[in-house]
C-alpha cells in the first residue's frame, strides 16, 4: 500500500520467503557445513544483518538465525539443508507460509518504528544494517533495517500470518501522524 | 482597553517584555470576562498584567490565591481551560500560553471566585484542622455515605468531563546514549559537551524556552550576557545531528535501567501539526544527567499566602519577559541576594521599592552598594509580622515588618500593594530521588543537596546546589563529557569547551541563613503562616501532627497531606522540614524530607494511555481460511485468542438448527473443522525424546516413528498444564499439539524448563502454529472425500490405524496427516503450509459435495467432543485438577523416573483429601441445559453448605435428543445414577451422575462408511 501523503511507504513482499536456521555454537562441524551449503558466513554477533549467498542473513541470538530472500531460493535451500541437519543437531524451518514479509521505507521510517514501541527505537537507532525481535501493538514480529547507498533506510518486517490483519491497521493509523517530530536531524532552535 | 500593570514599551524595551510581541494583540476569557493580552504571555502574565489578582481558591479553606511562582512548581494557580468536550481542568496558568480566543475559567468557587461562598471556611479554620475529617465524618457509620457525598460536594480541584476527551495522545520511544532533563545553562553545556565527545544525546525541557533562567540572572560569558551565550549554544545544538532538543517536554520519572518518561505538550506550539496534543517519550539513555535547576522557596509570616505576595525570581521574570509588573510599590523580604536583584530590576522597570527586609544578621557588597545608591531602605534582622489586606483579602494595603525573634529593632507599617519574597533556592532533586538517589541537608544553603554516586544518573548545576556560573558551567562540562565517556564505554579525549572565561554577579556576602526564619508564637498566627499552599496545611497542622504523635515527617505528610498532590512538595518540603525541626527541637538532617515519587508534574490520563483507544485493544488472530468462513455465513467468536467461526449461519438459519445440522454431518457424513488455531511446536534434536519424557507426564521415549501419543503437561505442583497430541515425525523430529489458548504458555512453558533446568540436552524447540494450517476431517465418510482429494495417496490412509502419523500430498503441497479425532467419530487432521490453507479447505469442501460435507465451528465441536467425554483444558479442569480428577490418570506414567508434577501428585493434597471428579450429568428435563458453572447441591435447597461440585460443560446433544453435562463433582457424592440438584435461575433442576461415555463407538460414527447413495 503507498501513500502519497504519508513520508511511509509500506507494501507487501509476497516473493520474499524466510527460513530460521537453528545452530548451537559448540557445534562448529554443523557451522561450517551450514555455512557451506549457505555460501558464506553467519554473522556471529546478535542483532547484525549480513549477505550470504543468496539470502541475507539476520543472527537473532547466539543460536539462531533468520535468512530471508526468494521464496523460491528458501524452499530449495531448506530441502538442501535437511539431510545436512537429519541427525537433529541442527534445525532449519521454512517460515515462508506462516510469516510474509512487508516492505517498510521513507523518511519516516525511523519515527515510525519509534512510535511503534521501544524495541522499534532500537531498531530506528541502528546506523549500520541490522535487525531484531520488535513488538508491534503487543505482537512480536521480526523486523530488519538495511540503508541504500544513499544512505535511505528501508525496513523489511516479517509478521505471523495470522495477525497480519491487525498488523496492517495498526501500521496505518501509526503511519497517519509520523511526520513530527524528525528525530537527531537539524532543527530550527528553539527558542531562548 | 487598558492594561494598567503592563509595563510601557519605552521602558528598556531590548530587555523588558523579551517573550512578548506588542504588535500581536489577542484577547481571551477568563470567568467570562475578556481579557486583552500579547502574543507570548502566559495565562498567569496576562491576568497579572490586567490587574486580577486572584487566580483560584484554595482547596481546603477557599481562601484567595493569586501567582505565587512563575513555573510548574506554583501550587495555587490551577484553572480550566476550553470548552465542551476539549476543556481541560488543572490547567497550570503559569504554564499556558494564551491563544486568541482561548476561555479560561478559575475553579474551585462558586457563585463566583471573588465572592465564593465556601470562603466563610477560612473564618472557621481554626476547627477545621487536619485530620479533622477523618475524626469527624466516622460516626454514626449509617450516615458516612451522605458524609461522603457532601465532602466530594466540597472538595477536589476542577471537575472531569462527563463526556468523552477529544483531545489525541501517542507515546514514543527513544533510545540515546546521554538524556539531558533542563535546557538551562548547565543542561545546555552538558549537552554540548556529550555530544562534542560523540554521544547520542537527547535534552528535555519542560519550558518552550530554553536556556533556563539565563534571561532573568545578570552575569557573563565570553564577555556577552548568559542569555545570549545560551542562545549561541542552543543554535549550535540545534545544527547537531546528533543532539535533539525536546522543549515543551517535562520529565515526569526516571525509573530503572535508565528509562525515563517524558511529557511533550504539542499543541500549543507552532511546530506540532494540530492533532497530537499530548505525547509520552519512553526515554531510554544509557546515562542521564539532571540539569533540573533549582526552586526558590517561599518565607512564612502571616498571610503568607494573600495574591500579590510573589516569588522574587517570579517578579524578576514577569517583567523581564511579559513587561508585567505585580503592582505599584513592592516591598522585598528576603534571605538571601535574589532580593536586591528584583530590588534593582524594579527600579530599572519604574516600579516603587519600599523596602528591604532582610532576615540576615548582615549583608554587604557590591549588590548592596547598588541598592543603597538608588536609595531603597534596607533593614535587616527583621521579617514581616503581618501582612493587611483590604476586606475581600485580596489586595494587600500594608505590611508591619519588625525584629527577628531574639533581635532588637522598630516595628513599622509600610503601604505597599505587593511583596516579593525570597527563601532559598532549593535544588529540584525529584527526578534523583525517584531512582534512589540521596539527599543531605545543607546549612549554609537550606537546601537538600543530593548526596552519593549514581551508576547512570549525574546531576549538576544549581540541581547539585552549584550555584555560580563559573563554577556551574566547568563542573556540567565535565559531567557531560563522563556521560558520553560511561554511555560510549571507551575512553574519549575530553574536547575543548566552548566557553571562556565567565562570571557572575554575587556581590553580596554574608553570614549563613541558619534556618528558615520564623517571627511569631501565637497560635492565632501559626493558623495562617501557610507552609503548603496546594493543601492548605499551616504551621498549626504541623504542631497538631507532632501532637498527636506523627512526628515522622512520612507520618505527618499522611496526617497533615503536605506535599502531596500537584505541589509535590516543590514549595513547602523545605520549609516543613525546617519548622518540623523548630517543632521537635531536632536537627533537619534529622528530619529529612518526604519520598518524592513519579510524576513529577501531574499527567493526563490520556497522555498515559496512549494512542488511540480501538488500537489499544488486544488484537485478535486470524484463521488462514479466514475469508471462506466469512463468505460462508460463519458466526465468528474471539476465543482463545483467535476469532473462529462459532457456527455457520447459512441460509438464515437458527443457531440451535445451525449445530444440529453440523453435529449430526459429522456423526453421520463428514464434517470439517478449521483447527488452524491449536498450538504447533517442533522439537528437534538427539536429545528431544529425552526432553519430552521429562516434560510429559506421559511416556515418550517408547513412541515410534510415525506415531502420535495423547500426553499430558503437568506444572511443578502436579496439576494440569494443558494437553494435545505429541507426533513423532522422524527419530529426532516431534510435532507437538496444544490447546488453541494456551499456545504460547506451553512454548514459554517448554523453553523455560530447557533453558534453566537442561540446557545441555540437545534440542531445538520452534513454533509451527503460523506455519501449518490445521484442519479436522471427521465422519464416517472421510475416506470416500479424501479418495478424490488430488494427489493424495487414500491407500496409506486406508492401512492407517488410529494414532497414526505420516507425510502426504495435496496437488503437490506437502501435508501431513494425523489419525486422530476430537469429536469420536472416524477422522483425520490435515496439516498443510497456511499459504495453502484456502486451496485444501476449498478442495475438501468441493470433494465432499457428494458426501455431505458440512463445515463446522467450535459450538458443534464441543458438543460432539462432549458427548463422547473428551475433556478441554480450562473448561472442564481449573487449576486445582490433577490428572486422576478427569479420569486421565492413564496417561500419567508411574514407571518414569522423573517428570514435571511427578512430586507435586504426591503431596497428601492430592491423595488423601476429598477431591471432585469430573463425571457426565443428566438432567431429568432432558431439554434443561445448565448453564455453565452452575452450582450442584446434594439436596434441593440451596444452601451454601450444600455445594458439592460445579457445571463445566453443558450440551444438547441432538445424537440422543437430550441435554448432556459435564461437572466437577466431590467424590463422595459420586456413584452411578447418584441425584444431584443443579442450580437454575429459577431454583434447582434433579439430575443423574452418569460414569460413561454418552452416546456408543456407533452413535459417534467411528466406523468408517462408504457411500453408497447421494443424500437427498
Amino acid at each position: 500500500m503507498m501513500s502519497r501523503k504519508i513520508p511511509l511507504q509500506f507494501k507487501d513482499k509476497s516473493s520474499i520467503g524466510a527460513f530460521c536456521l537453528r545452530l548451537r555454537p559448540q557445534n562448529w562441524q554443523r557451522f561450517q557445513a551450514a555455512e557451506a551449503e549457505l555460501d558464506g558466513v553467519l554473522p556471529r554477533q546478535p542483532r547484525t544483518l549480513h549477505q550470504i549467498g543468496k539470502f541475507r542473513a539476520l543472527c537473532l541470538g547466539p543460536d539462531e538465525w533468520w535468512l530471508f530472500g526468494s521464496a523460491v531460493d528458501i524452499t530449495k535451500t531448506v530441502q538442501k539443508l535437511e539431510p545436512v541437519f537429519s541427525d537433529g543437531a541442527a534445525h532449519a524451518i521454512n517460515m515462508t507460509a506462516g510469516w510474509p514479509a512487508i516492505g517498510l521505507s521513507g523518511p519516516a521510517l525511523a519515527i515510525f518504528l519509534c512510535k511503534v514501541s521501544r524495541s522499534g527505537s532500537d531498531l530506528a537507532s541502528m546506523d549500520k544494517a541490522g535487525g531484531r525481535r520488535i513488538s508491534i501493538a503487543g505482537i512480536q514480529i521480526i523486523a530488519t533495517m538495511e540503508f541504500d547507498k544513499s544512505n535511505k533506510a528501508h525496513s523489511t518486517i516479517f509478521v505471523p500470518r495470522s495477525y497480519m490483519p491487525a498488523i496492517k491497521q495498526h501500521i496505518q493509523h501509526l503511519a497517519k501522524s509520523v511526520r513530527e517530530p524528525v528525530l537527531f536531524t537539524k532543527q530550527t532552535p528553539p527558542p531562548v | 482597553m487598558s492594561v494598567p500593570y503592563r509595563i510601557a514599551e519605552r521602558v528598556l524595551p531590548e530587555r523588558i517584555g523579551q517573550r512578548i510581541n506588542r504588535k500581536k494583540k489577542i484577547k481571551f476569557t477568563f470567568d467570562r470576562k475578556t481579557v486583552p493580552a500579547f502574543q507570548g504571555d502566559t495565562i498567569a502574565s496576562a491576568l497579572l498584567a490586567n490587574g486580577q489578582r486572584i487566580i483560584s481558591r484554595s482547596f481546603k479553606l477557599h481562601r484567595p490565591r493569586g501567582i505565587l511562582s512563575y513555573g510548574s512548581n506554583d501550587p495555587s494557580s490551577l484553572i480550566s481551560v476550553g470548552t465542551g468536550a476539549s476543556r481541560t481542568p488543572n490547567t497550570r496558568a503559569t504554564m499556558t500560553p494564551v491563544r486568541n480566543g482561548m476561555v479560561s475559567e478559575s475553579q474551585n468557587n462558586w457563585p463566583s471566585l471573588k465572592k465564593d461562598w465556601n470562603r466563610y471556611f477560612d473564618r472557621i479554620k481554626r476547627f477545621l484542622p487536619a485530620g479533622f475529617y477523618y475524626k469527624t465524618f466516622m460516626k454514626p457509620m449509617f450516615l458516612v455515605p451522605v458524609y461522603q457525598r457532601v465532602l466530594r460536594f466540597f472538595a477536589g480541584t476542577g471537575t472531569l468531563l462527563n463526556n468523552r476527551d477529544i483531545a489525541k495522545y501517542e507515546h514514543y520511544f527513544l533510545n540515546v546514549d546521554v538524556l539531558v532533563v533542563g535546557g538551562g545553562l548547565s543542561g545546555l553545556v552538558v549537552a554540548e559537551a556529550a555530544s562534542t565527545s560523540g554521544a547520542k544525546v537527547c535534552l528535555v525541557d519542560e519550558n518552550s524556552f530554553l536556556g533556563g533562567l539565563s534571561d532573568i540572572f545578570d552575569g557573563q560569558i565570553e564577555d556577552i550576557t548568559c542569555l545570549d551565550w545560551a542562545r549561541k549554544c542552543v543554535t549550535r545544538l540545534a545544527e547537531n545531528p546528533n543532539v535533539h532538543l525536546l522543549p515543551d517536554t517535562t520529565a515526569t520519572g526516571i525509573y530503572d535501567h535508565g528509562l525515563a518518561i517524558a511529557c511533550e505538550r504539542c499543541s500549543d506550539h507552532s511546530k506540532n501539526n494540530g492533532s497530537v496534543e499530548e505525547r509520552l517519550w519512553k526515554i531510554r539513555a544509557l546515562h542521564t544527567v539532571l540539569a533540573t535547576g533549582a526552586i526558590e522557596q517561599p518565607l512564612l509570616f502571616p498571610n503568607n499566602d494573600i495574591p500579590g505576595i510573589h516569588l522574587s525570581s517570579t517578579i524578576r521574570a514577569m517583567i523581564i519577559r511579559h513587561a508585567v509588573s505585580p503592582g505599584r510599590r513592592g516591598l522585598i523580604y528576603t534571605t538571601n541576594d535574589d532580593g536586591y536583584k528584583t530590588a534593582l530590576l524594579m527600579i530599572d522597570a519604574g516600579i516603587e521599592v519600599v523596602k528591604i527586609v532582610d532576615a540576615r544578621l548582615h549583608a554587604q557588597g557590591k549588590l548592596v552598594d547598588l541598592v543603597k545608591a538608588n536609595g531603597i531602605l534596607i533593614t535587616f534582622a527583621s521579617t514581616i509580622l503581618e501582612v493587611i489586606t483590604d476586606n475581600s483579602d485580596i489586595h494587600i494595603q500594608s505590611v508591619v515588618t519588625g525584629a527577628l525573634q531574639g533581635t532588637s529593632g522598630i516595628t513599622t507599617k509600610i503601604d505597599c500593594d505587593f511583596i516579593s519574597v525570597s527563601g532559598s533556592w532549593a535544588p529540584v532533586v525529584h527526578l534523583w530521588c525517584h531512582n534512589g538517589g540521596k539527599l543531605e541537608y545543607d546549612e549554609n544553603s537550606v537546601c537538600m543537596r543530593p548526596v552519593g554516586i549514581h551508576d547512570y544518573i549525574s546531576i549538576v548545576g544549581s540541581a547539585n546546589n552549584v550555584h555560580r556560573i563559573e563554577n556551574l558551567l566547568e563542573e556540567s562540562w565535565d559531567r557531560g563529557h563522563a556521560a558520553a565517556q560511561h554511555a560510549l564505554g571507551k575512553r574519549i579525549r575530553k574536547p575543548t569547551p566552548s566557553f571562556g572565561i565567565s562570571q557572575s554577579v554575587e556581590a553580596t556576602t554574608s553570614e549563613p541563613v541558619s534556618q528558615i526564619v520564623r517571627c511569631t508564637e501565637t497560635l492565632e498566627k501559626d493558623y495562617s503562616e501557610f507552609v503548603d499552599f496546594h493543601n492548605d496545611v499551616t504551621i498549626a497542622d504541623l504542631k497538631l501532627a507532632c501532637r498527636e504523635g506523627y512526628a515522622s515527617v512520612e507520618h505527618m505528610k499522611r496526617f497533615t497531606t503536605l506535599g502531596m498532590a500537584p505541589d509535590q512538595g516543590k514549595t513547602s518540603t523545605m520549609n516543613a522540614a525546617v519548622t518540623l525541626s523548630d517543632i521537635l527541637k531536632c536537627p533537619v538532617e534529622e528530619i529529612g524530607t518526604t519520598t518524592y515519587r513519579p510524576p513529577f508534574t501531574p499527567l493526563r490520563l490520556g497522555t498515559i494511555a496512549g494512542t488511540q483507544p480501538e488500537f489499544r485493544t488486544r488484537a485478535f488472530r486470524q484463521l488462514p481460511a479466514i475469508n471462506w468462513h466469512r463468505d460462508n455465513g460463519a458466526v465468528l467468536d474471539n476465543t482463545g485468542g483467535w476469532s473462529r467461526p462459532l457456527y455457520y449461519a447459512r441460509q438464515k438459519t437458527r443457531r440451535s438448527m445451525a449445530i444440529t445440522s453440523e453435529i449430526n454431518a459429522a456423526r453421520n457424513y463428514a464434517g470439517l473443522f478449521d483447527a488452524s488455531s491449536l498450538g504447533k511446536i517442533e522439537i528437534k534434536g538427539p536429545d528431544a525424546v529425552k526432553f519430552l519424557d521429562l516434560v510429559y507426564a506421559t511416556v515418550i521415549e517408547t513412541l515410534p516413528v510415525g506415531r502420535a501419543r495423547y500426553g499430558i503437561l503437568l506444572n511443578e505442583n502436579g496439576t494440569l498444564l494443558d494437553d494435545g497430541v505429541v507426533s513423532r515425525l522422524r527419530t529426532n523430529l516431534f510435532v507437538i499439539y496444544t490447546t488453541s489458548g494456551n499456545a504460547d504458555l506451553v512454548l514459554n512453558h517448554l523453553e523455560k524448563w530447557h533453558q534453566t533446568e537442561w540446557p545441555d540436552l540437545r534440542l531445538f524447540i520452534t513454533s509451527v502454529t503460523e506455519n501449518y494450517a490445521h484442519f479436522s476431517l471427521s465422519g464416517p465418510r472421510t475416506i470416500e472425500i479424501l479418495r478424490t482429494l488430488e494427489g493424495f495417496d487414500i491407500s496409506k490412509l486406508e492401512a492407517s490405524r488410529y494414532l497414526d502419523v505420516w507425510e502426504d500430498h495435496f496437488s503437490g503441497i506437502e501435508l501431513r496427516v494425523l489419525r486422530v479425532s476430537f469429536s469420536g467419530a472416524y477422522g483425520v487432521e490435515l496439516s498443510i503450509p497456511s499459504n495453502h490453507a484456502m486451496e485444501l479447505w476449498q478442495a475438501l469442501m468441493h470433494c465432499g459435495i457428494e458426501d455431505s460435507i458440512t463445515p463446522i465451528g467450535i459450538d458443534a465441536m464441543q458438543t460432539l467432543r462432549a458427548e463422547v467425554g473428551y475433556i478441554v483444558i480450562g473448561l472442564d479442569t481449573d487449576t486445582d485438577t490433577i490428572p486422576a480428577d478427569v479420569g486421565l490418570d492413564w496417561a500419567v506414567s508411574e514407571s518414569k523416573p522423573d517428570f514435571i508434577g511427578k512430586p507435586g501428585l504426591l503431596q497428601d493434597a492430592h491423595i488423601d483429601a476429598p477431591r471432585k471428579k469430573l463425571v457426565g450429568i443428566l438432567t431429568k428435563h432432558e431439554n434443561s441445559v445448565p448453564e455453565f458453572g452452575s452450582p450442584i447441591f446434594d439436596r434441593p435447597h440451596i444452601e451454601p453448605g450444600n455445594v458439592i461440585g460445579h457445571v463445566t460443560s453443558a450440551y444438547y446433544s441432538p445424537t440422543i435428543n437430550r441435554s448432556i453435562s459435564l461437572a466437577l463433582v466431590s467424590e463422595k457424592h459420586i456413584f452411578e445414577g447418584a441425584v444431584v440438584h443443579i442450580s437454575q435461575s429459577t431454583g434447582t433442576t434433579p439430575a443423574n451422575i452418569r460414569l460413561s461415555r454418552f452416546i456408543t463407538k456407533e452413535q459417534a460414527g467411528a466406523s468408517p462408511s462408504r457411500r453408497v447413495e447421494r443424500r437427498q
